[in-house]
């Protein structure tokens, strides 16, 4: 059976089972009877042992073999003392330093000294004095070894490279590796300053070969970068200090040591994701095709074949949307992830409330970009607590549903309680003096639903207790328009409530309408944009101060989106370019100058004020390094709303 | 008498002072773009290293009409929100005490002046970088 | 017990100069050669811990001299002192025993890290 093909997971997993060894290791050292802790040491060494054996490592399988034998023997003894840690530790360390030989295709380094340092695994209880003979045995050992070594703290990977590979026990056991050697910029002599070095290291263990070797560097071969293989039983950090002290030198690195680093940084970074691994093929073979599309160009170009040119930026366009897909992918989550709380909210709310809530969670493994989620998490748990508090009145049911619909993901959650009153809400708006008796005659149903996520009524009790759901609305209404998102409520009187969250999968890289307004480029994100429109301008009817269209024999309200943003207006042609979009439930047209096309682009926050402004949500870079900004219709039309007292959402047939 | 680094530039007529502290960069006739919206006292926008900055119009925010612009900008600190300011003219970094300072004449009431000191017998105000966010929230919270 | 030096330079002023940079350091400066014939015989008479070399000097170089030195005391530690552009004579003395090198022009620091480094006193 071909084993190589499972090399990458013994890595990955048995370099995770060293890392559980280390923080086991150290939770036990400061609790050494913890009987749970040894067990589980113990099943980590047994795991690797497992593999190693498997895979036909020999020594790290006799070591972790030994490891498990020790870990056995303190099951028994129920305790471990505390001159064995080091010992442990010191094992671990070389476990790791074995996997970075197999890693690096070299024969696994010698681990008999460890071995002989180890004579029996101890069965007799603490108390025993031949326990304690073994523990003054181990301690000692491990001091001879490593001076200095074994403070180990599993966060503080520099600490560790600084003393790696050949620490602990293991230290005088010879063994191979490569010193990079950098020397200043114009070192004069530098060949001879090479020697030197190369003389340096052949004093510290065996100078198995250099490059540039010994006889060109004779021959007065300028060097700047020394790089040497030898064999010693000194530490890196013992070289390197001998090295640094030689004038001329700027660096010195080993291999090994690059290596360790980047992986502990890895870990520091702490925000993993786990990657299905047919995504990461996918990612390998995207990159593999991308790489010869890239010699089919060059070669096209060469050839001034501009029939293969175009047909290879075709394919490369594609391929490039497929990686941009297969990216976004990866860093998708399931909504579980945060709806794994609410069974909790839901029991706890609904016992101090008296009442008998199910909670039915459906779709919640549909994939979310990290970033939405995390936005996502309170208002998911302030709509559940509302329909939790005010939505069910003794007994009913919460669902939260999720869904894929095309580019966005639904969210909604749903109860079966008693609904809300519009008629009420719109009566609240007026006593409140949020709305004038005329506009609230004007919202239609689902505006005036809407008018919950107003703050100025959300706090009104009344409301809440008997037909509203106020808390907090406004927030969650917030959270989810930031995020390029809609809230739509549904709602009838003893027929329930439902809240339908629209969102994108993804938010760091967005789908733009670019177009001109005033001569300047402007971006709307596409979840915005319903339709494009080109009217015929004799379409457009109303008065100067409301224009209105008629689209599918509804009438839309025409807006200027020049005008919305403060630029000037140019005379509109034969044909008006219209963005349609809507608000609050209702279509509505927001005028422009031009189409510019389509853009996907990364969007970057804009700094203070910027982003007091209203309606502006992001910005973008072109190409030619313009940066073009990300409006948001929404909230500029929000508040052409409430300046503009005349307005109603409905248009003029709601005049009338 | 402990000396502080001290960019000196003009807002109309007047010679104010800023800790080099700080101050982020100065830079060289920026391209700035256009801010739809912006009105009046954000005066555009600028990458400034990837990062879009709004480009501050500070006479035309402290009301200093008519003033010229200095092509360059002064990038504050994050610690003052990256702010770039454009101004009337930079002038020269000097050594101030800044530890005897005068408060601003009572007069100021638009002003961002942190304290006043003197120069060669000339009056420096020290810009209060912190009073300018202030004046720009309270702008845009409208 | 102070570190024993001889130099070996056939310019006064880079004796002056290496004797100040260490006697500032402690060292004890107990000969001086102004060529490279009279070194090896001086330096068998004081058997100094260190010697300082200069390469390019009149009568017989500093290679030379050295080799000399070395042939009579395999253990002596010598350090070159070359000017730029003279690799090839550095390389030389490398390869006949010297411990390392000081390039013209050089800075009292630099002078005593090497010196440091190759008799292994700090």
């Amino acid at each position: 059976m071909d084993m190589s093909q499972y090399r990458g997971l013994f890595f990955s997993e048995t370099r995770e089972h060293i890392n559980n060894l280390n923080k086991l290791v150290v939770t036990l050292e400061q609790e050494p009877g913890h009987r749970e802790t040894i067990n589980a040491l113990f099943r980590e060494a047994h795991s690797i042992k497992g593999m190693a054996a498997t895979m036909g490592f020999d020594h790290t399988a006799r070591l972790s073999h030994r490891l498990e034998d020790m870990l056995d023997g303190f099951r028994a003894s129920g305790e471990v003392s505390a001159p064995v840690f080091d010992y442990l530790l010191d094992g671990i360390d070389l476990l790791e330093g074995l996997l970075d030989d197999l890693q690096g295709n070299q024969p696994e380094r010698s681990i008999d000294a460890f071995l002989r340092k180890q004579p029996q695994p101890p069965t007799q209880k603490v108390d025993d004095p031949a326990e304690e003979n073994l523990a003054d045995n181990a301690l000692a050992v491990a001091n001879a070894g490593a001076p200095g070594a074994v403070s180990i703290t599993i966060e503080t990977g520099d600490d560790k490279s600084a003393e790696s590979p050949v620490r602990g026990a293991a230290a005088e056991e010879p063994d191979l590796f490569q010193v990079l050697v950098d020397l200043l910029e114009d070192t004069p002599a530098s060949a001879a300053r090479c020697l030197l070095i190369l003389r340096e290291l052949a004093g510290s263990g065996e100078l198995i070969t250099s490059k540039p070797d010994m006889a060109s560097l004779r021959q007065g071969e300028p060097c700047e970068r020394l790089q040497a293989w030898l064999r010693t039983s000194l530490t890196k950090q013992h070289i390197e200090e001998a090295l640094r002290k030689i004038s001329g030198v700027a660096n010195v690195r080993f291999i090994d040591d690059r290596r360790q680093r980047e992986r502990s940084s890895s870990d520091e970074a702490g925000r993993t994701v786990r990657v299905r691994t047919d995504l990461l093929d996918q990612f390998v073979n995207l990159t593999g095709e991308l790489i010869t599309r890239r010699y089919m160009l060059h070669s096209a170009a060469r050839h001034q074949d501009w029939n293969e040119l175009t047909q290879s930026l075709t394919e490369t366009g594609r391929l490039i949307d497929d990686l941009h897909h297969h990216v976004l992918q990866s860093r998708l989550m399931p909504l579980e992830n945060i709806t794994g709380r609410l069974p909790r909210i839901v029991r706890d709310l609904s016992r101090k409330a008296d009442k008998k809530v199910t909670l039915r969670l459906i779709g919640v493994d549909v994939g979310i970009d990290r970033v939405v989620l995390e936005e996502l998490t309170d208002p998911l748990v302030h709509l559940v607590r509302n329909a939790v508090d005010h939505g069910i009145d003794k007994e009913g049911v919460v669902t939260v549903t999720a869904r894929r619909e095309r580019d966005l993901v639904l969210i909604e959650v749903a109860d079966d309680g008693r609904g809300m009153d519009p008629e009420l809400l719109r009566r609240k708006a007026v006593e409140q003096g949020l709305l004038t008796a005329r506009q609230a005659e004007g919202l239609s149903e689902h505006d005036a639903l809407m008018l919950v996520c107003q703050p100025g009524l959300s706090t009104a009790e009344e409301v809440t207790e008997t037909s509203g759901r106020g808390v907090g609305m406004d927030v969650v209404k917030a959270a989810v328009v930031n995020l390029g998102g809609t809230l739509a409520i549904t709602s009838a009187p003893n027929q329930g409530t439902r809240f339908q969250m629209h969102l994108p999968f993804s938010i760091a890289i967005i789908k733009l309408l670019m177009v001109s307004c005033g001569g300047h480029h402007i971006a709307i994100p596409i979840t915005r944009v319903q339709r494009m429109l080109d009217l015929p301008s004799g379409e457009i009817e109303g008065s100067a101060v409301q224009r209105v269209f008629r689209l599918d024999g509804e009438i839309v309200s025409l807006w200027s989106l020049n005008r919305a943003l403060g630029l000037p207006e140019e005379p509109a042609g034969e044909i008006t370019w219209v963005v349609l979009t809507e608000l609050m439930g209702r279509r509505i047209g927001l005028q422009v100058d031009r189409f510019l096309g389509h853009r996907e682009a990364f969007v970057k926050k804009i700094g203070f004020p910027l982003n007091l402004l209203t309606g502006l949500s992001g910005a973008t870079v072109e190409g030619d390094g313009r940066v073009v900004f990300i409006i948001d219709p929404q909230p500029l039309l929000e508040e052409r709303q409430l300046l503009d007292q005349d307005w109603t959402p409905g248009g003029p047939d709601a005049l009338s | 008498m402990a000396m502080t680094l001290t960019l000196i530039f003009t807002l109309g007529n007047e010679l104010y002072g800023l800790e080099i502290d700080a101050v982020q960069e100065i830079i060289e006739n920026p391209v700035v773009h256009h801010v739809p919206r912006a009105e009046g006292v954000v005066g555009g926008a600028i990458n400034f290293h990837g990062q879009i900055l709004a480009t501050v119009d500070l006479p035309a925010l402290l009301g200093f009409s008519g003033a010229p612009r200095d092509p360059r900008q002064v990038v504050l600190t994050a610690k003052f929100k990256s702010l770039a300011l454009s101004v009337s003219g930079i002038q020269r970094i000097v050594e101030l005490d800044l530890s005897a300072l005068r408060p601003p004449p009572a007069s100021a009431q638009k002003s961002a002046i942190r304290g006043v000191t003197t120069l060669d017998q000339t009056t420096i105000n020290l810009l209060d970088c912190n009073e300018v966010i202030n004046q720009l929230e309270h702008f845009y919270a409208q | 017990m102070a570190l024993r030096v001889m130099i070996v330079d056939d310019a006064l002023f880079m004796r002056n100069m290496l004797k100040e940079i260490f006697v500032r350091a402690g060292y004890n400066v107990v000969a001086e050669a102004e060529n490279g014939e009279a070194a090896p015989a001086l330096y068998l008479e004081k058997r100094p811990d260190l010697v300082t070399m200069d390469i390019v000097m009149p009568k017989k170089s500093g290679v030379e001299a050295l080799q000399e030195i070395m042939a009579s005391d395999p253990d002596a530690c010598v350090v070159m002192v070359s000017a730029l552009g003279q690799d090839s004579l550095v390389l030389e003395a490398i390869e006949a025993g010297a411990k390392d090198f000081i390039v013209k022009p050089f800075k009292e620091a630099n002078v005593i890290d090497i010196v440091r480094r190759v008799t292994g006193r700090s």
